[in-house]
């Protein structure tokens, strides 16, 4: 079976976060394809390919880390209205944030989230946690249409 | 029950106002149910009491007793007070007015009694007087002397006035009336036979004279005459002898309606004093003990029902307790968002020093590798080794501290705000994992731990074990080093402790706590001994909480040198579930 490289969109409106994420996947190997988009309604566009994006095509296969805190369009936001359009409906989707609060959890797991990784202070745990994410999806074949991933049921 | 609504009507005690014999209305309607009231007119009425009447209306509702305490709750203090004191004064007025009338009765029975013998001295005196007049006019026959004449003229005139004075007395009595009549009759008879004598007298007849007082006409009509009144007499005397009598009753009566009068002036008061210490005394002590379960940041009992100031005070209690409870949750939320915030710009600053660390390591691998002149690369090494590390390594360690303080305002944050589900929770099971998991600490500093039997609690299970895996921990963090530890867990009985609690102790032979110190405790990011154990100083803010929310409470015992002892008061499960978790705990 071919692996296809995986394409990482990462929705994150704080600088200094997306680059330590960015840093860690490309420690980790996951250099292949990486975006940026600032805040939920960019990421929104992004997979879409509406708005600033328009006539781009959207990497396959894709898959989106989800900041919750954002300006403009929130993730838990983002989260649902991706389930409830069917292009993205599949998308695998790993939740990345500081909240470690249950019930906040919960709620991503119910609008369909995959992974709820919490960005933890201690920066080993996350940089550990971000590369066997990496390796994890190295190894784990994102099958084409971009369904969801084992890890996240 | 049966309450009615009534009005007096006062035919005797004129003096009571309309508005007093409203207020009395009232008050007995919120005083006496209705065989009460019947129970008083009866009171009343058997007293013999003829002028006041006590009409009862006809409208009978049925009142249940909840509604008439609803009607206690709704009267003001001052309507209270009032009642209170206008029931027994107006009842008070009352039995004067009655007395008023008792002693009107007494005082025409006794008018009554003295005519009956004014009546029977006159009778008396008007045979005297007859006898007298026959007399005078015998001496005056047979003497002629003209004085004798003058002294029967002044009796006969004084005989005839007392009769018609009989007359006059005894109209209200028409058999009296008749014998009087015949008396009247037979002394106009007798006074003309004497007059008769006189008459023939002047006419110097001796002779029919004579013949006259031989035939003993006049005292025969004298005889007849005391016969007649003798009847009159023996009637008055048994009409004086009836009057006496009830002369006597209406006494008598008198004294049962004084007597009769004090004792429902009596009960009418106890009655008011219970009504009234049920309306307000009871309230407040309910109001009260609100007062004392905020205090203590427990639930309180439901509001007060009503409309009276108790009322009123007890609903503006309750509200100032939701007030206090929806700040709590404000501050708890603030507490939870800012530490939050505070997180975010802390991942960066942990992530790039780390960043920065892996950059030192880097660059002193490629200074290592790369050809340069030794004095340089020593300089350049040294910075990296000295300063740069050191830099690295402070950062860290404030990182890692601020990390801390965040950590533990979101714990403390979430304590108060998460959901407890309570159960009848087996605290001996809890106990055993929280020292299982301590074991290996336990058995290098060589504690000795004891777990006496331990009844279960009505919480929620992860509050229990976060509880008490921090007073063991605690117990154990905290111990002399100069002695072996020996730690105890188990249940007492506490004055201290809420109703129908469990208490639960922890005690240990460590450190100790300064009586100075023991008042800040429980407050968060408090410290005794910050250099044996790392931490934030939360561990006993957050069990605080955790039994506060579990309406419980904790306190500790401690002395200096020779060990603490923390106590906790968990409520009692409800009696049926604790029974079975008890039976399985065995």
């Amino acid at each position: 079976m071919m692996i296809r490289p995986l394409h990482i969109i990462l929705a994150e409106d704080d600088d200094g976060h997306a680059t330590l994420v960015q840093r860690n996947l490309e420690r980790s190997g996951l250099i292949n394809g990486f975006s940026r988009v600032r805040d939920g309604q960019e990421a929104l566009d992004f997979l879409r390919c509406e708005g600033a994006f328009t006539g781009q095509q959207l990497p396959n296969p894709a898959l989106l880390l989800l900041d919750i805190k954002m300006p403009r369009v929130d993730g838990i936001e983002v989260l649902r209205r991706l389930r409830g359009d069917p292009r993205t409906a599949m998308l695998p989707v790993i939740v990345l944030t500081t909240t470690d609060d249950p019930r906040e959890i919960e709620r991503c797991y119910q609008l369909g989230c995959n992974v709820y990784i919490t960005k933890p202070v201690a920066y080993q745990a996350f940089v550990d946690a971000i590369q066997r994410l990496g390796l994890f999806l190295q190894v784990v074949a994102i099958p084409h249409n971009g369904g969801r991933s084992q890890e996240g049921q | 029950m049966l309450a009615g609504v009534w009005s007096f009507e006062f035919v005797a005690t004129r003096t009571l106002t309309d508005f007093g014999s409203v207020l009395v209305a009232r008050g007995l309607r919120y005083l006496t149910p209705l065989d009460k009231l019947e129970t008083f007119e009866s009171t009343l009425l058997a007293g013999g009491i003829r002028s006041v009447s006590l009409a009862l209306e006809t409208t009978r509702t049925p009142v249940g007793g909840a509604e008439r305490l609803e009607m206690d709750s709704n009267l003001s203090i001052f309507k209270k007070g009032l009642l209170l004191v206008s029931i027994p004064f107006l009842t008070q007025i009352l039995f004067l007015g009655i007395l008023v009338v008792v002693r009107g009765d007494q005082a025409e029975a006794q008018r009554w009694s003295v005519h009956s013998k004014d009546v029977i001295a006159r009778t008396e005196a008007a045979l005297r007087m007859a006898v007298e007049a026959q007399s005078f006019v015998r001496a005056f026959v047979l003497t002629g002397e003209r004085a004798f004449l003058e002294q029967y003229k002044q009796v006969r005139s004084d005989f005839c006035r007392v009769l018609e004075d009989l007359q006059k007395l005894v109209v209200d009595n028409a058999g009296q009336e008749k014998r009087v009549q015949d008396m009247v009759h037979q002394g106009e008879s007798i006074v003309s036979w004497f007059d008769d004598k006189i008459r023939l007298h002047a006419q110097g007849q001796l002779d029919p004279i004579l013949e006259r007082m031989e035939s003993e006409e006049g005292p025969r009509r004298i005889t007849q005459l005391r016969a007649l009144s003798r009847q009159f007499l023996d009637e008055e005397e048994r009409l004086d002898a009836e009057r006496q009598v009830y002369v006597q009753q209406i006494q008598t009566r008198q004294n049962g309606i004084l007597f009769g009068g004090a004792l429902l002036a009596l009960l009418t008061s106890a009655a008011l004093l219970y009504v009234f210490s049920r309306g307000v005394a009871r309230r407040l002590a309910a109001v009260l003990s609100n007062v004392h379960k905020l205090g203590n940041g427990q639930t309180m009992a439901p509001a007060l029902e009503g409309r009276d100031e108790i009322s009123s005070l007890d609903r503006a209690l309750h509200d100032m307790a939701e007030i206090i409870a929806q700040k709590d949750r404000e501050n708890e939320m603030f507490v939870y968002s800012v530490s939050h915030d505070l997180r975010s710009p802390l991942v960066n600053l942990q992530g790039f020093s780390q960043e920065l660390a892996l950059t030192c390591t880097t660059l002193r691998k490629v200074l290592l590798e790369q050809p340069l002149p030794l004095a340089v690369r020593d300089k350049v090494l040294g910075l990296l080794d000295r300063d740069a590390d050191e830099a690295v390594r402070f950062i860290q360690t404030a990182v890692g501290r601020l990390a801390g303080i965040i950590d533990a305002l979101l714990q403390l944050s979430r304590v108060g705000r998460v959901e407890y589900h309570k159960q009848c929770v087996d605290v001996n099971t809890i106990v055993r994992h929280v020292v299982e998991a301590l074991r290996g600490t336990l058995a290098r500093q060589k504690v000795e731990i004891v777990i006496q039997p331990l009844r279960p609690a009505w919480a929620d299970p992860t509050a229990v074990d976060q509880l008490f895996a921090n007073l063991i921990g605690n117990a154990v963090n905290y111990l002399d080093p100069h002695r072996s530890g020996k730690i105890e867990v188990g249940c007492t009985e506490a004055d201290l402790a809420p109703q129908n609690s469990i208490v639960y102790y922890v005690k240990d032979n460590g450190m100790g706590i300064a009586a100075e110190f023991q008042e800040k405790l429980f407050l968060a990011f408090q410290r005794l001994h910050p250099a044996a154990v790392a931490g934030e100083g939360i561990g006993l803010a957050l069990v605080r909480r955790m039994v506060e929310r579990h309406n419980g409470k904790i306190w500790v015992q401690s002395k200096v040198g020779v060990g603490s002892t923390f106590y906790v008061a968990l409520p009692a499960p409800p009696a049926t579930a604790g029974q079975k978790q008890q039976e399985v705990a065995k």
